[in-house]
């Protein structure tokens, strides 16, 4: 599903982000990819979005070899990946349902597939009663879960979550948590950057540790502990 | 492309229009004022050149032949010298005796005084000719100052005066609409600047979900054909009805100028302008927004 082979992102600055990273995800998997910040976390999510250039190394998703990827192909690999971030990133003046419906909308959905899929994903993520709702209304979680649902409405086989909790308490994080594996356990590869290391140690998930632009672990489910 | 998704594209013009209305006007009202000069100059000109045509049609040059105690091969070899000129496209020979027919006529009920003068015809024997394009009158007339034994007369300062006012407007004209299409030019790239400020946390949104470069730019480019179009109309109406009033208020109440002043129909005018005002328009919208989303939406 996704494949880095020998990765290497250095940036203008000189700054190495990311150095000789190679790993490969499977279809279906739930990844952390954890660490301090510095570490290549979002660096490497920004790679899979094509929003950063890898200096060397190969990068596949989708089966697709993305490396060298034509300017005007980049949407349509977007299309493949659904994404979360931190701070939300919902449009302000428009209802949870129709942040969600225009996610479809760019992708030229027609009105009928809108109007059967997008309450689907606002049950399935928990805010059916709060489709009329604007995001200011929202709580945190209900936020990132009206971004969940945005992220999934087009059924991207792959899942990126860039510090989905970053900004939510424990008790939030955990709703969410359960939302995205819900979300996987229904097929979707998920791969959450985190540096929540308590979900992490109790999600029991495989658990890729990048520290100063390098893999220094990549433990297979369940093999993560606290003590490193 | 999808009809609804064209829909979007214009809800999302509109709104970016209305979001920035001061901007907006602004780039209208520049729009504007570069094609009301197009236009007002437009229907001089043409009016200009419109009576210089008929000017072409009627004058021309007369040749008078002035020699004594000619003979019809005299008049052959005169007739063949003129005919070597160039730019002329006809050449009507008018004999001694039908141009006292013609004086005859005029005269009317007095033409009896004029009795008696066929034996003795003061009258000259004439040439009228009329030119390919009036632009070339002084170049014939030195030709034919070359020519011994005849006189010339025509239209001099009248041509000249209307040649070289047409010339003035075309230069002006020209200028003017350069600076102002440069200035709405300028004016639209920096209301889709701040349109696209606006939208700005929408474009990364889009842009994360997989959004075309496309499908981020149209509402933009509409923008800018909507303001290039607004921009356009309202020249064009105001030019309509001060056309229309103007000409009216010359053939209803000026006689005098009538005569002199000769006007294409406000259809002939709209037929040529309102194609040229809309391609004006349309494309300082365009281009205006095309810079902008070339240097802010970075898509």
């Amino acid at each position: 599903m996704i494949e880095l082979h020998n990765v290497t992102k250095t940036y203008e600055n000189g700054v190495d982000a990311l150095l000789n990273v190679s790993l490969k995800i499977e279809k279906g998997e739930f990844v952390f990819i954890i660490g301090t910040s510095g570490s290549g976390k979002s660096t490497l999510i920004k790679l899979l979005l094509k929003e950063v250039e890898p200096n060397h190394g190969e990068i596949i998703v989708n089966n697709k070899n993305i490396t060298k990827l034509k300017k005007s192909k980049i949407p349509y690999l977007r299309r493949g990946l659904g994404v979360v971030f931190q701070d939300f990133r919902l449009l302000p003046n428009k209802t949870v349902y129709e942040n969600v419906a225009f996610a479809m909308q760019i992708v030229e959905a027609s009105p009928k597939e809108i109007r059967r899929n997008v309450p689907m994903v606002l049950s399935m993520v928990g805010l059916a009663r709060k489709a009329r709702a604007y995001p200011n209304q929202l709580s945190g979680g209900e936020q990132q879960r009206t971004a969940l649902a945005r992220a999934i409405v087009n059924n991207p086989p792959i899942l990126l979550a860039d510090e989905p909790t970053g900004n939510l308490d424990p008790k939030t994080s955990w709703e969410i948590m359960k939302v995205l594996k819900d979300i996987n356990s229904r097929g979707t590869t998920v791969i959450v950057a985190t540096h929540d290391l308590d979900i992490v140690r109790k999600m029991k998930r495989r658990v890729i540790e990048l520290r100063e632009g390098i893999v220094v672990q990549d433990l297979p489910k369940g093999g993560y502990s606290y003590e490193d | 492309m999808k009809i609804r998704t064209m829909k979007y594209f214009a809800a999302q013009g509109l709104q970016g229009i209305w979001r920035n209305r001061l901007m907006s006007v602004a780039s209208i009202a520049t729009i504007s004022s570069c094609l009301m000069i197009v236009g007002i100059f437009y229907c001089i000109a043409v009016n200009i050149d419109y009576m210089l045509e008929s000017l072409e049609g009627t004058a021309g040059i007369t040749v008078f032949y002035t020699k004594e105690n000619y003979t019809e091969r005299d008049i052959e070899v005169i007739r063949e010298k003129i005919s070597k000129i160039s730019y002329i496209k006809d050449i009507r020979y008018i004999s001694p005796a039908e141009a006292l027919e013609a004086e005859k006529k005029e005269w009317g009920e007095y033409a009896s005084l004029l009795e008696g003068l066929e034996d003795d015809n003061p009258l000259p024997p004439t040439f009228e000719l009329t030119l390919e394009d009036i632009r070339f009158q002084k170049d014939v007339i030195s030709e034919l100052n070359k020519i011994n034994g005849i006189e010339i007369r025509y239209f001099e300062e009248e041509t000249k005066i209307l040649i070289s006012f047409n010339n003035i407007i075309r230069i002006i004209s020209l200028a003017l609409i350069l600076i102002l299409s440069f200035i709405g030019i300028m004016l639209m790239d920096n209301t889709i600047r701040l349109t696209v400020y606006v939208r700005k946390t929408e474009i990364s949104i889009m842009k994360y979900i997989g959004a075309t470069d496309w499908f981020i730019r149209w509402p933009f480019i509409i923008e800018g054909i909507i303001i290039g179009f607004i921009g356009s109309i309202i020249p064009l109406g105001i030019i309509w009805v001060s056309y229309n009033f103007i000409t009216q208020l010359i053939f209803e109440k000026n006689t005098l100028l009538q005569n002199i002043l000769s006007f294409r129909t406000t259809e002939e005018i709209f037929r040529v302008l309102t194609p040229i005002s809309l391609i004006i328009g349309i494309s300082i919208g365009v281009i205006g927004s095309s810079i902008s989303i070339r240097r802010y939406l970075k898509v």
